[in-house]
């Protein structure tokens, strides 16, 4: 056994340990109130294995890009497509990260989660297996990637737990495209976990998209640290899966940081849908937004936890957090809970969470136009929610929310 | 074109309407004009079809058709259009997409074929330049940040572009200064013909100089309480509605 190999069994088995005392969060933790994941202790999961056939996917960003596909969880380099880059920056899969020295994920992987240790991030490390690795430094050049993480063809009841580390140093610039897609005959819980360090004037745009297949549970963390004049942006579209929940703790770790998170979601029929974040200020002039905005159907339930966090070292900090949500039906329920905790005396903050019906008066607008009311509630929603895709104005992203919101509104 | 019977409409239970008779002709143009409160908008909007407005007894015959059985699509795609009293904002969906879109909905409906992107494009620019409606104006959301005027103006917009039969002013010349006046009264009067029929909501004559009544009435206490050709409508601006409101209490 290498020393590389030695040192990450032991982090697995940390994992293995840390989890085995506290299990699954309850909804008695108040980070898990509204989100109820004990029915994933019902069964056995299993690691998801490779199936024999394997649809060539189709990728969402054309031009120069990076490419990575995973399929249930297992990187899969037949449908990949990897650049050469200079030397000391990587961007490939997990594995062969763990090989090269100079990308030295060792020093990095598993050292952002302890500081936020949770019990679902516990569990992903226990089953580390694949992932993508992203490490750049003094790229000033925008690098754009797509990462695929497909499942299909597996049987029964499996899981698997993406394990992903993102470093961006002295000005990198990074577009990420993180997508989420499954079938939806099966039965599969994909927890993925990022790690990101953006220092140094970098950025690093990650657009995500989560949506797995109907009867799967998706839970993401993303936890990230933004140094000194950089910038993490966050959207995350979210649509698939029998519930999702979409963690991000951002710390703000370097004056000058900033983080612009933002979130559209759409659930219908019995789908719940969560999103958690922590925005975490530590130093002078630091600046966050978080904008989430959503539409329920059916009998959907959305959470919405937004957190700020003001440390005592940081005055000059600006926070914004909004949370705005459509209910589409009598069933659909929202639980939108922003909180504010400031111990600096000179900042900036400020929260709005709103949860109502479609503004009725509009929609007698648009039918006394002649729009018919299936169309003009279609209209209004998409109107709503795109203020959160201007904010991020990203045409491939945009141009795949179009579809995938057309496709969602015919179903509720 | 339009009748009506005898209609009485309740809001929050509290009676606005309480027996109007009103007959327009096809081609026609009528003025109705009362005081404020007196229950204009209430028959615009019953008349549209706006939910909340209850006809406990009454009828309304429109193209020979009741009316009050009709969605608001419904009456839309037969040619009713009302030009709101206050236009409503809907910030994201843009104002281009808007028209297209009900224009598309109202050809569909009359089983026409519908604008391509292109055609409508120049279907839209003929009448935005007669109402000195910007390119930026159409970018923008619907009514979103527009001021009184421009408002107003979009709604005559409107009402060019979706070609209706039965079209509802409801003062749509209020807070309006001199030019805007006259730009939206040449884009309304641009639309008279003798089969269209006008019913024309206002307080002041001067909307009327560019489309000239056949009949003046005067809205006051829910029902029509004097009808009359053009001259009532400038009587009334001398004398203002104090009669007809203290007759209503
Ligand atoms: N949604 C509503 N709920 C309760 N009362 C209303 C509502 N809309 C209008 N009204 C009342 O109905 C009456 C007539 O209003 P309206 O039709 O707007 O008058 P006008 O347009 O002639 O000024 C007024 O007394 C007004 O306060
Ligand atoms: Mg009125």
């Amino acid at each position: 056994m290498t020393p590389v190999d030695e040192w990450l069994q032991d982090l697995k088995q940390r994992g293995i340990d840390n989890f085995a005392s506290v299990g699954l969060p309850r909804v008695l933790e108040e980070d898990w109130k509204y989100t109820n994941i004990q029915y994933l202790n019902d069964g056995e999961w299993e690691l998801a294995g490779l199936p024999s056939n394997i649809k060539s996917p189709d990728w969402l960003v054309s031009g120069e890009v990076i490419r990575l596909c995973f399929v249930n969880g297992i990187y899969y380099p037949n449908y990949s497509e990897l650049l050469e880059l200079p030397d000391n920056n990587y961007i490939g899969p997990l594995d062969k990260a763990l090989e090269l020295e100079e990308v030295n994920v060792k020093d990095h992987l598993g050292s952002l989660v302890a500081k936020h240790s949770a019990s679902i991030t516990e569990l992903n490390t226990a089953n580390i297996k694949d992932g993508f690795v992203i490490k750049l430094s003094k790229l000033r050049e925008p690098i754009n990637v797509e990462i695929l993480n497909i499942n299909e063809g597996s049987d029964g009841q499996v899981f698997f737990h993406p394990r992903n580390l993102i470093i961006l140093d002295s000005v990198s610039q990074v577009n990420l495209v993180e997508r989420f897609i499954g079938d939806s005959n099966n039965t599969y819980f994909n927890n993925s976990t990022n790690e990101v360090l953006v220092q140094n004037g970098s950025n690093l745009r990650l657009y995500r998209v989560l949506g797995d297949g109907n009867n799967a549970t998706t839970i993401t963390n993303t936890v990230v640290s933004v140094g000194v004049e950089s910038v993490f942006e966050n959207l995350s579209l979210s649509h698939g899966g029998r519930l999702v929940r979409d963690e991000i703790v951002v710390n703000l770790d370097g004056i000058g940081s900033s983080a612009k998170l933002g979130g559209v979601y759409l659930a219908s029929k019995d789908q719940h849908v969560d999103n958690t974040v922590l925005v975490d200020h530590k130093y002078p002039n630091s600046k966050s937004e978080q904008l989430f905005k959503g539409a329920l159907a059916g009998s959907a339930t959305g959470v919405f936890q937004g957190n700020i966090r003001v440390g005592e070292n940081a005055d000059g900090a600006n926070g914004a957090l909004t949370n705005r949500t459509v209910l589409l039906s009598e069933k659909a329920r929202m639980n939108s809970k922003p909180r504010l905790e400031i111990y600096a005396d000179d900042v900036q903050c400020s929260h709005g969470c709103t949860t109502g019906d479609l503004d009725k008066e509009a929609l007698f607008y648009l039918r006394s136009r002649g729009i018919p009311l299936a169309e003009a509630r279609s209209i209004l929603v998409e109107g709503f929610l795109s203020e959160v895709l201007e904010h991020f104005d990203q045409s491939y992203i945009t141009g795949l929310f179009k579809g995938v919101f057309d496709e969602w509104v015919l179903g509720v | 074109m339009l009748s009506i019977e005898n209609l009485h409409v309740c809001v929050d239970g509290k009676q606005i309407l309480t027996g109007l008779d009103l007959e327009l002709k096809g081609g026609e143009v009528h003025a109705i004009m009362g005081p404020n409160g007196s229950g204009k908008s209430t028959l615009s909007y019953v008349l549209s079809g706006r939910e909340g407005y209850e006809v406990t007894s009454g009828k309304i015959l429109y193209q020979g058709e009741n009316l009050l059985e009709m969605d608001p699509e419904e009456r839309a795609g037969k040619g009713l259009f009302l030009a709101f009293q206050y236009p409503v904002e809907i910030p994201g969906v843009s104002s281009m997409n808007f028209l297209k879109t009900a224009a598309n909905s109202i050809r569909k409906f009359r089983g026409e074929a519908e604008f391509d992107a292109m055609d409508f494009v120049k279907f839209v620019r003929e009448a935005t330049k007669k109402l000195n409606i910007t390119d930026d104006m159409l970018k923008r959301s619907v009514n979103s940040g527009f001021s009184g005027g421009e408002k107003k103006r979009n709604e005559v917009l409107q009402m060019a572009v979706l070609e209706p039969t039965l079209c509802i002013l409801d003062e749509t010349d209020s807070g309006l200064d001199v030019d805007a006046l006259r730009v939206v009264g040449e884009g309304i009067s641009a639309l008279k013909s003798k089969t269209r029929s006008f019913l024309v909501i206002t307080h002041y004559p001067r909307i009327l100089e560019y489309i000239v009544p056949d009949r003046v009435h005067v809205l006051a206490s829910g029902k029509i309480v004097k009808t009359g050709n053009n001259d009532l409508a400038h009587e009334l601006e001398k004398t203002g509605y104090s009669e007809y409101m203290i007759d209503a209490a």
